[in-house]
């Protein structure tokens, strides 16, 4: 179709009708789906990497360091803890441990994760508190790209907030956004 | 997790094939395996997916290709130019193979301890005590009560079998593990707690892993990449997620849908 490009610090909002491909759309970037023509370029350090063409371990190592991604729902593991999943994401994107920490514990308190729940798997959180734990997850971690995947569906307005406002923080950081809306 | 990217695969199957007299094992099988990375085979019921996994450990002679290994000394070597010597010395350190029924991969007869201060002593483990502290060590880690290092696997659950099988295995820190269905003798939640303590220690370790699995919960759970067989050829392949979420061939597409929520 077309071509389109997101720079450091940019924010881009894919908007449309459901079913008009906003997800897919992400998840091809993120090399979750296919791509049957055409290119996604992602620059990895002084590097070009096509994600349309990529070896695996290509796109693998894409995700480690460059971009995250930020779905819907949280794929529960259990036995984790929510706060070892949360600074798990930080440390995999390259955060030394004791800052890892650290952001875990900010992000969770900004999006009011009840503290008690920290210890805790999020396999009995409910759906809301489930979802927090997954933003949380997909904040604490560095990296220059940053897809976001329906970020505030069925949050309140309060948390839809804060939501917004670490994206802010962010972009200011120089993280290029993606996100689709609904 | 991830490493250099421009480092040498560990393990490279080169058109390898397996033909028991007439009747076809796998055939044209070709892939790179690097260090740190866990490979899923996934397909039905005698698409070659065991065949495979035992050409690779040198259990079984190939019809065809060659298997190419980078050993600890930088070298690389087809598996099957190896001395019966050095392969025996690859299987007893390099590697390690979980089985589906743990009485294979273990020594029934031999108390728990037994079976892991064996492996330790296989590569040239000799002070009895630090034996039984290593030994003990593992247990606690795959969550089997030290308490129970003098007891026969015989007394243990399913569950804690296998997890005894990996503390067998793991204890001489290989850097390739082959599984074979390693959790689909157990109990659902039982599974789900191995899988559990699988997946923590292969990122832990590093390890590198080729695991068969009919379960594609389970190779989404733990593996990076898939390879999907079918009557012996290796149909589809690419990242774990992109082959379950958007799978190409008809067949796995197929084999997707046919299991809810994978
Ligand atoms: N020792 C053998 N002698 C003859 N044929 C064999 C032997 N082992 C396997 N085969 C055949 O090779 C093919 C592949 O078998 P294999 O055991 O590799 O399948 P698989 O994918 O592991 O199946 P399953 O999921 O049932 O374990 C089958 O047709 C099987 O009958
Ligand atoms: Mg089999």
């Amino acid at each position: 179709m077309s071509r389109s490009a997101v720079k450091p610090g940019e924010c881009v909002v894919l908007g449309g009708p459901s079913g008009a491909g906003k997800s897919s759309i992400l998840k091809m970037i993120y090399g979750n789906y296919r791509c049957d023509h055409g290119r996604i370029l992602v620059r990895d350090g002084d590097e070009q990497v096509d994600v349309a063409t990529a070896e695996p371990r290509r796109i693998l190592a894409l995700r480690g360091s460059v971009m995250g991604y930020v779905s819907q729902f949280l794929r529960v593991i259990p036995r984790v803890s929510s706060l070892d999943i949360v600074a798990g994401a930080a440390t995999d994107s390259g955060v030394s441990q004791a800052d890892a920490w650290a952001r875990a514990e900010r992000l969770l308190t900004l999006l009011n994760v009840p503290e008690r729940l920290w210890s805790l798997p999020p396999a009995t959180f409910s759906g809301g508190e489930q979802q927090r734990v997954n933003i949380a997850r997909g904040l604490a971690a560095d990296r220059p790209i940053l897809l976001l995947d329906e970020p505030t569906a069925s949050l309140d307005a309060a948390n839809r907030a804060v939501v917004v406002r670490l994206i802010e923080e962010k972009k200011r950081a120089g993280a290029a956004v993606h996100r689709h809306l609904p | 997790m991830m490493a250099k990217l421009n480092d040498k695969p560990l393990l490279s199957a080169r058109n390898l094939g397996k033909h028991y007299g007439q009747r076809l094992g796998c055939r044209d099988v070709n892939f790179d395996l690097y260090e740190g990375e866990v490979l899923a085979v996934v397909g039905e019921s005698g698409s070659g997916k065991s065949t495979l996994l035992s050409l690779l450990a040198t259990e079984l002679s190939p019809t065809a290709g060659a298997v190419n290994y980078r050993m600890r000394d930088g070298e690389t070597r087809n598996l099957f130019d190896l001395s019966e010597a050095e392969r025996r010395f690859l299987l007893r350190t390099d590697w390690g193979f979980v089985r589906q029924d743990a009485r294979d991969g273990l020594r029934m007869g031999v108390s728990a301890g037994g079976n892991v201060g064996e492996r330790l002593m296989a590569v040239g483990g000799r002070h009895y005590g630090r034996i039984r502290d290593t030994a003990s060590d593992w247990l606690n880690r795959v969550e089997i009560e030290p308490e129970r290092i003098d007891d026969l696997p015989k007394s243990f659950s399913g569950g804690m079998r296998q997890r005894l099988q990996i503390a067998r295995n793991l204890v001489t820190h290989p850097r390739l593990v082959f599984m074979d269905e390693p959790t689909s003798s157990l109990d659902v939640s039982v599974q789900a707690r191995l899988l559990d303590l699988i997946r923590g220690l292969v990122s832990e370790l590093g390890l590198a892993v080729i695991i068969v699995t009919h379960d594609l919960a389970v190779a989404r759970l733990l593996s990076h990449r898939i390879m999907v067989m079918r009557q012996g050829r290796v149909i589809e392949t690419g990242l774990t997620d992109q082959v379950l979420d958007d799978p190409r061939e008809a067949y796995t597409q197929l084999l997707v849908s046919s299991v809810l929520a994978a």
